[in-house]
């Protein structure tokens, strides 16, 4: 059976941004190999023709459709973003960088 | 006289609407045995507001109007239930820097509406997540059958202040056994319907798509009143049904005319202590069933709502296991980052078989009504023991408790845990089991049951 091992689970930390000290990286292989057992419990059984369900309980219309309505002033729009750069919506970089 | 303590929710309304006692008494008395009480099941007491709904209760009934079917009955909510001016802490410490709600919960106001008197929030697991209500920042809840031991979670206190004669009935919720398994431990009834039968709205959530809330309560009628009070399509649930209420109420002594019963073998007759499985052939007997169904694959069910909820929950309070992982209460916060790392692929994988035994699942209520399996695999362990023997097979407690009920919330049938008792050992209960929206079958079952004296939930001493 696959195991999962420290230097996994400290590169995974850094990307979910945990900070982990040294005995919590071990402790938590442990923990993750764990749930990998219950993982493979999972991958033992064929599956592949059913689709994911999201809930307990299928519930139906949570969501009205999409409705396409133009707004005129385009201007005013850009300019309820906290930030602008000319005719784009300027955000916060969120990739690379590191 | 009536005895505020043991009375059920029913007797206490029908006594302050015939004028016969005053709801403030009823509240009075109820915030004196919460004072006086060793459970630490309560981390929130609302004496003044109590007092005062019940002023309001009793203006009501002495107007000659209606003050509503729990007119003056005190009840209390498991502490992550929206109380409009008060905090909602869920069992933790971070929450308590958040502002006070603004309104009451979906179901609080519900039975409020009612007439029934909110004296208070009741302790639980840090954000839901645990089976026994040993909460690092509020300490342990006491189980009033033996102060020594657990009561059972995550919501611990809701069923030691019922259990406990605090109030007759108080609500919880339940992810994977959150209220079945204390009311197993502490030996009253619990209710979790359906998933989507009741609105979760102003509830603070653990795991979406896998949470309910219900009630518990000491007897079959209080239990029934309660979920019809509740029943009802809310917007501000998006997982709320829209199927119309069906009062359960007016159904419970319709006897067992017709339901098809059988116990689940397999997974659920094998991994429990002899007093579980003991338990559940008792109920067996004396409903004159010895049909055995089997649901398929439910150890696999059981380790797809392990990663499902490990997933939701830490995503939930990722910015906080961030940036200050030393406030959560260490039991919780290990699974939380176990679950921040799960790669993506296997929570796919978990909700694929969750519709795959759905499936099957289904196709077993085609022959049967309602299934009985044991709720918890031994009765209540020691407060901070770490470690059981089940079945000769030793186990860590925390997250064992939900092994028979973990494989059912997660496909969100509905089941009610009905309580035995015996002189000289602790309560436990049998879950009774049935196909979605089918409460009402379990109700009568229930009533059966308690009618004929096998189930009992009496005030623990």
């Amino acid at each position: 059976m696959s195991k999962i091992d420290r230097e996994q689970v400290h590169k995974v930390a850094h990307l979910a941004r945990l900070d982990l000290t040294p005995e919590e990286e071990a402790q938590f292989t442990t923990q993750l190999s764990d749930i990998l057992e219950y993982f493979e419990q999972l991958s033992e059984l064929d599956t592949s023709d059913v689709e994911p369900t999201t809930r307990a309980i299928d519930v139906s219309n949570v969501t009205r459709p999409d409705q396409l309505q133009p707004y005129g002033d385009r201007e005013q729009i850009l300019d309820s973003a906290p930030d602008r750069e000319g005719e784009f919506f300027k955000v916060p970089k969120i990739m690379g960088g590191e | 006289m009536i005895d505020f303590a043991s009375a059920d929710a029913i007797a206490i309304a029908a006594a302050v609407r015939s004028q016969a006692v005053r709801a403030v008494d009823v509240a009075q008395a109820a915030i004196d045995r919460i004072a006086a009480s060793d459970l630490n099941s309560f981390t929130t007491v609302l004496a003044e507001s109590a007092l005062e709904q019940a002023a309001a209760v009793d203006a009501t009934v002495a107007q000659g109007e209606d003050p509503g079917q729990l007119a003056g009955v005190p009840f209390a909510v498991k502490d992550l239930f929206d109380i409009a001016g008060v905090v909602t802490i869920a069992g933790s410490k971070i929450n308590r820097d958040l502002p006070p709600a603004t309104a009451d919960a979906f179901a609080v106001a519900a039975l409020k509406k009612a007439g029934a008197v909110l004296v208070g929030a009741l302790t639980m697991d840090e954000y839901a997540y645990g089976f026994t209500t040993e909460n690092h920042h509020y300490g342990a809840v006491r189980n009033p059958h033996d102060r020594t031991r657990i009561a059972g979670g995550s919501s611990g206190g809701s069923a030691a202040a019922v259990a406990g004669g605090l109030v007759p009935i108080s609500l919880g919720s339940d992810t994977n056994g959150s209220i079945r398994v204390p009311a197993s431990l502490c030996g009253i009834l619990g209710l979790k319907p359906t998933y989507g039968r009741l609105s979760r709205s102003g509830a603070y959530l653990f795991c979406n798509s896998l949470d309910h809330i219900g009630a518990f309560a000491r007897s079959i009628r209080d239990i029934a009143i309660v979920f019809d009070l509740l029943q009802g399509a809310d917007p501000s649930d998006p997982v709320c049904t829209s199927r119309p209420p069906e009062l359960c109420s007016p159904q419970i002594d319709r006897g067992l005319d017709g339901l098809r019963i059988a116990v689940a073998d397999g997974y659920f007759a094998t991994g429990a202590e002899p007093d579980a499985i003991a338990a559940v052939e008792q109920i067996a007997a004396a409903l004159g069933t010895v049909d055995r169904v089997t649901l398929p694959e439910a150890h696999r069910a059981r380790a797809a709502a392990f990663i499902i909820t490990a997933c939701e929950g830490s995503n939930l309070h990722l910015k906080d296991l961030q940036t200050r992982p030393q406030d959560f209460d260490p039991a919780t916060r290990d699974r939380f980052f176990a679950g921040a790392m799960v790669p993506a692929s296997w929570y796919i994988q978990a909700q694929r078989f969750r519709q795959w035994y759905r499936d099957r699942v289904r196709a077993v209520f085609e022959s049967v009504d309602v299934i009985l399996a044991p709720t918890t695999p031994c009765s209540a362990t020691q407060i901070g023991q770490e470690k059981m023997t089940i079945a000769g097979t030793e186990m860590l407690v925390r997250p064992n408790f939900g092994i028979f009920t973990q494989p059912l919330s997660f496909i969100g049938l509905p089941i009610l845990s009905v309580p035995l008792q015996s002189r000289d050992r602790l309560p436990i209960g049998v879950q009774l089991i049935a196909a979605p929206y089918q409460e009402a079958k379990l109700l009568r079952v229930g009533a059966y049951l308690e009618a004929q004296g096998i189930i009992s939930a009496a005030v623990a001493s």
